[in-house]
């Protein structure tokens, strides 16, 4: 039988691992006393990487080598950065690392071998709603948003997991529905959900989960009419937040001139535009800039601070790498074989585009700031968690239309030499 | 399949957005780098000078004006040019931006690469120096010419658009500004900002310059034709309708109450005269009359061509622009034209505009820094002319620059003349209240039209007469001790 070859790409995670490596040398030499502990964290971190690799590549000879390679990569430069932040934090992140990783690989089989997720569609969307409601009244509010929880002394957030489930959801329902009326209910849903968001003042969710439904409609369906209603909606809900909701009307404002109000709201966006500028093209330096004059440096402003100690040059790398990772993500999508699957690939695919552009848009002054993280690099458990699921799934679609188009090619094969004999 | 191409499509629109991205990020740092950077609010700057030793700012003759010794900042020994040169440095201490913010990124070696960092350990770090293109004696000499008067004076290099001094009155010492920040030392009010590229001032006829490149741009054969000044322009009150048939001097003394006026200095009369003569006489009449025939809109995009209501973003200094309404009103519009109403200047942007008539036209972008030595003495960053834009139309600027020279020879500018060389000017005496007591900013905005002294300079005096009489001498001496230090 013939087999689909994929190019071999282990020798450039080798590189990435390097890159890391000399990353984490650097730093032990940063403080008075040698750092040992920073070796070691480097080389846990590196052995994990090459081991995740070997793993994917045996549930299955077809997953995406350069999405997890890019992933890594991601990944390696946010440990890094958060090692250098505060070292409790890196470990934390690591341990998150793990739990994401095997939960990665857990979807990956799932979607692998089995319909699961073309079936749980109805519950996830009864499960979102329901917790972000709850999170409505028992969340705890942090930046200005209510969106966290705290279950048995673990803090998270919901609206990281809930990306996910949105995209399940509205992949499924707009597999093969195509009358208007089928697509009410996905519809009331998204307004459901970003409406809640809002109202939880997550306003970077909310952006992200609209802009997500949109392209989906519109990737799904290609209702150009449509998609452009939900447009105008959007852009009516925009202005009209901006004229119902202060802190909507602040946040234009701080876009628009952040030194006006310097010493309160504008204090961020003007200390991350200092941080960039001090930076320059080549960085100040891993561990020389002062990245903690900028409030929520580890998470949403975590470009700022790489910007800050890399230069702007690697700001610049860092937008290409996510631009592979989407048009990877895109690839597997186009090459998925069933439509559910596309959808669902593809509507990661989108989460993981729109959010970095919302926040490197954000941070650069380039689009209003909405807080969201960025994905891969920010500290935080839910959202590193939440990506490697998004992960999964991209590699679990990958292996699958891998196998299915291996078992048709096998079909194939089988026709014909039947037809051979017949003959 | 559709959904295939409709993937594709959306797959485009995100690659169009990350490049913009990069693309707007690469922008905004190279546009507003260094304003984000040496902005007062960059704490960063303070963190890196605690330990790296910030390298010296000398003047154009190496000179030193500011050193760093066993950790503290020192300057110059002589107090006047501590004084005279306050401005262009800036303090250490955040209170101004000058050279030292500006030039933070060399002085404290930020400039230096990575691979400088990590080869030299924390303590040994020496920031580079900096010279700058201005002349510490020259500027020392122009501040005691000013003696009690607060104001601004900055001469350029017209060709190369060096900033050879810029002198801003009254000063402050920057070794005592520790003590100011304590309480123990009195500044004069406003000592801290730089009048010279900060001061907003009302310009009054200096603003004409901006008014005749608009006639010359709009109104055909302006050249040629005769205006008479025959006294106050009359407007409605409520409306500010410029009211054509009316004569002030026919008016009684009960209907002179319900108009308003656009007035010459001491309500003089200059006559029937050509537009060379009005430029040189500085008539108001004849400029608010062409001011109201060239119209609001056009007037209003020409001196935004000449940097009026923009934001220059220069690379080594900072200088605000001049602002301009014209109002609803033909009143408004009028004086607006004759550099009254909202109006308003900066020194160094007058400076700029006067150069560019001087030099066919062109604004060289205005530079402060001569070249930047690293601690070990290799050269990064040496001087060179860069043109700002084409301000004016090389015949504009001709005939302007004509007229210019002529208001010095015969006109209001004649204290400014010096033997030897040709001098171009305009002079300003711009109301700045209603209280006909309190004097006028005194002007002078000027320059020497010669290959070997290619200098442009203005001046202003703050309520201290008229720009003929107070301003033009003073431009006259610095001048001349220019053309002897720089020849």
């Amino acid at each position: 039988m013939r087999k689909i070859k994929h190019v071999n790409s282990a020798g450039l995670l080798f590189l990435v691992v390097a890159f890391i490596m000399t990353g984490f040398f650097l730093l032990s030499f940063a403080g008075e006393k040698y750092d040992f502990l920073a070796l070691l964290f480097a080389v846990t971190a590196g052995v994990l990487m090459l081991a995740v690799y070997v793993i994917l590549i045996k549930i299955s000879r077809h997953a995406d080598r350069f999405v997890i390679i890019v992933a890594d990569l991601l990944i390696g430069i946010g440990l890094l950065i958060q090692y250098r932040l505060n070292t409790d934090n890196a470990f934390r992140q690591l341990l998150f690392l793990v739990v994401g990783i095997i939960l990665m690989f857990i979807i990956m089989a799932l979607i692998k071998n089995t319909k699961f997720f073309e079936y749980i569609s109805w519950p996830l969307m009864i499960v979102s709603i329901a917790v972000l409601s709850v999170l409505f009244f028992v969340g705890k509010e942090v930046g200005g948003a209510r969106n966290w929880i705290i279950i048995a002394g673990i803090q998270f957030q919901p609206s990281e997991f809930v990306k996910l489930a949105f995209v399940v959801v509205l992949a499924d329902w707009l597999t093969d529905r195509y009358r208007f009326f089928d697509l009410i209910i996905p519809m009331i849903f998204v307004f459901m959900i970003v409406g809640i968001l809002m109202l939880e003042r997550d306003l970077g969710a909310a952006v992200l989960l609209f802009g997500t439904s949109l392209i989906m409609f519109y990737v799904a369906t290609g209702r150009k009419g449509a998609v452009l209603t939900g447009v105008g909606i959007g852009a009516i809900g925009a202005v009209g937040s901006y004229y119902l909701f202060d802190h909507v009307k602040a946040r234009v404002a701080i876009w628009l001139n952040p030194w006006a109000t310097y010493t309160t709201n504008g204090y961020q966006i003007a200390q991350g535009l200092m941080a960039i500028a001090t930076g320059g093209m080549w960085g100040v330096g891993l561990g020389v800039g002062s990245p903690k004059l900028i409030p929520m440096y580890n998470n949403d402003y975590i470009f700022a601070v790489i910007c800050e100690e890399f230069g702007v040059i690697f700001g610049i790398l860092l937008i290409a790498f996510y631009l592979v990772l989407v048009i990877r993500g895109a690839i597997i999508a186009l090459n998925a074989t069933e439509k559910f699957y596309m959808l669902l690939s593809f509507g990661c695919t989108t989460i993981i585009a729109l959010q970095s552009i919302i926040i490197i848009g954000g941070v650069i002054k380039m689009i209003p700031l909405t807080g969201i993280t960025l994905p891969f690099v920010s500290q935080g458990g839910s959202s590193m968690i939440a990506c490697l699921m998004m992960l999964g799934v991209l590699e679990g679609v990958s292996a699958r239309s891998g196998m299915m188009l291996e078992n048709r090619m096998a079909e194939i094969e089988e026709e014909m030499r039947t037809n051979e004999n017949e003959a | 399949m559709k959904t295939k191409r409709n993937i594709k499509t959306v797959l485009i629109l995100f690659c169009v957005l990350f490049v913009s991205m990069s693309v707007y990020l690469v922008y905004t740092v190279s546009v507003y780098g260094t304003r984000y950077f040496t902005s007062p609010y960059n704490t960063r700057t303070e963190k890196i000078s605690n330990r790296v030793e910030a390298g010296k700012i000398l003047d154009r003759n190496e000179k030193t004006l500011a050193y760093t010794s066993d950790g503290e900042r020192e300057y110059s020994d002589s107090k006047t040019t501590r004084l005279a040169t306050a401005h262009v440095l800036g303090d250490d201490m955040g209170q101004t931006i000058g050279a030292q913010s500006m030039f933070a990124r060399y002085l404290l070696g930020f400039d230096q690469s990575v691979l400088d960092m990590i080869l030299h350990p924390d303590s040994t770090l020496k920031g580079s120096n900096v010279e700058l293109t201005i002349d510490s004696k020259l500027c020392r000499d122009i501040y005691e010419l000013m003696e009690d008067h607060k104001g601004a004076v900055v001469i350029t290099n017209y060709k190369t658009g060096e900033i050879l001094a810029s002198v801003s009155t009254p000063s402050f010492d920057p070794k005592k500004i520790k003590d100011y920040l304590d309480g123990d030392y009195e500044l004069e009010d406003g000592a801290l900002v730089n009048r010279a590229t900060m001061g907003v001032y009302t310009p009054g006829s200096t603003f004409k310059i901006v008014t005749i490149v608009a006639a010359l741009r709009y109104l055909p054969n302006v050249t040629e034709r005769e205006f008479d000044c025959t006294g106050p322009l009359v407007f409605d009150k409520d409306t500010g309708k410029f009211r054509n048939g009316l004569t002030y001097s026919e008016l009684t003394d009960d209907e002179k109450l319900d108009y308003v006026y656009l007035t010459d200095y001491k309500n003089e009369t200059h006559g029937t005269m050509t537009l060379k003569e009005a430029f040189a006489s500085s008539c108001n009449v004849t400029f608010a009359r062409l001011a109201m025939e060239i119209g609001s809109s056009r007037l209003m995009k020409v001196a935004e061509e000449l940097g009026v209501n923009k934001e220059f973003l220069f690379e080594e200094i900072m200088v605000n622009a001049g602002k301009m309404e014209t109002g609803n009103s033909d009143y408004r519009l009028a004086w607006a034209g004759v550099g009254q109403h909202k109006d308003v200047m900066t020194p160094l942007h007058m400076c700029l505009l006067t150069g560019a008539v001087a030099n066919n036209g062109t604004m060289m972008e205005p530079k402060l820094l001569n070249s930047v030595k690293t601690a070990s003495g290799t050269q990064k960053h040496s001087l060179k002319a860069e043109t700002y834009k084409q301000a004016i139309k090389p015949y504009e600027a001709e005939i302007i620059k004509e007229y210019m020279i002529e208001a010095v020879k015969h006109g209001t500018g004649t204290e400014a003349k010096i033997s030897g060389v040709t001098v171009g000017g305009k002079t300003g005496s711009a109301e700045v209240s209603s209280n006909k007591e309190t004097g006028t900013h005194a002007w002078f905005t000027g320059f020497i039209d010669s290959n070997k002294y290619p200098f442009a300079i203005c001046v202003v005096c703050e309520r201290a007469g008229t720009g003929g009489s107070v301003a033009a001498p003073i431009a006259k001496k610095a001048l001349e001790m220019a053309m002897e230090r720089l020849a």
